[in-house]
């Protein structure tokens, strides 16, 4: 692996545990795109104007 | 101790998040399982000093999480014997991120031409082989190569490098 690429990795790693919110943007602005994304829980639960029914093991998760 | 979680409930609500880092890094489950454990062991010993003015659980989570995956390599590499190109950490690339180096890099990712920008971090977040990225977004494989190759010259330049 280049340089570059450990960088980025370790980006995605911190990412993780520190959950910078532009880059949680553009993560989702991507896999909205290109993968079947759920949006996070917080997110349906603002649009639905409530809680959410959504079982908690898909909590902030992707569709794999 | 200056801290308002108890550790069942660290457990419960990092372990996602420590195995996502160590499983990325780790392919031998078993391994990433032991190391998980580890990583909570050296918390949970280091709780009771635990200042939460001082840095985030999160914060030092991270930099436990990535040591140990670090150190696991070069255990491997003292025992196993194992060549650079088994390893995914080289050892003289100990590169752990901090807020200013993510902020830096956060920046110039967001500058990127947007199909440049999906390109890396569909292969760095979400793990897609570069071969599925260019059938996904409807490109040749060379085209994504060329893409990404320009988007680290990018970044490098952006930062730096």
């Amino acid at each position: 692996m280049s340089d570059m690429e450990i960088l980025l990795a370790e980006l995605f790693g911190y990412q993780l545990f520190e959950q910078d919110q532009r880059l949680q943007l553009m993560t989702e602005d991507t896999l909205c795109r290109y993968d079947d994304y759920i949006l996070s829980l917080d997110d349906l639960e603002t649009a639905a104007g409530g809680v959410s029914d959504i079982p908690p093991d898909i909590e902030g998760g992707k569709k794999e | 101790m200056n801290i308002s979680f108890s550790p069942d409930q660290l457990y419960k609500k990092y372990r996602p998040i420590v195995m996502s880092y160590i499983s990325a890094r780790i392919h031998c489950e078993e391994d990433a399982e032991d190391l998980c454990g580890d990583v909570f062991v050296k918390l949970f010993g280091m709780i009771e000093s635990y200042d939460e003015k001082i840095a985030s659980i999160s914060t030092i989570l991270y930099k436990i999480t990535h040591d140990a995956v670090i150190d696991y390599y070069r255990r491997k590499r003292e025992y196993d014997e194992l060549s650079e190109d088994h390893a995914v950490l080289p050892s003289s690339e100990d590169i752990i991120m901090d807020r200013e180096r993510a902020d830096e890099l956060i920046k110039a990712l967001s500058k990127l031409p947007p199909q440049q920008r999906d390109i890396l971090i569909l292969r760095f977040y979400r793990g897609w082989t570069l071969v599925r990225i260019a059938e996904e977004m409807g490109l040749s494989y060379n085209k994504v190569v060329s893409r990404q190759n320009s988007a680290f010259k990018t970044l490098r330049r952006m930062l730096g490098e």
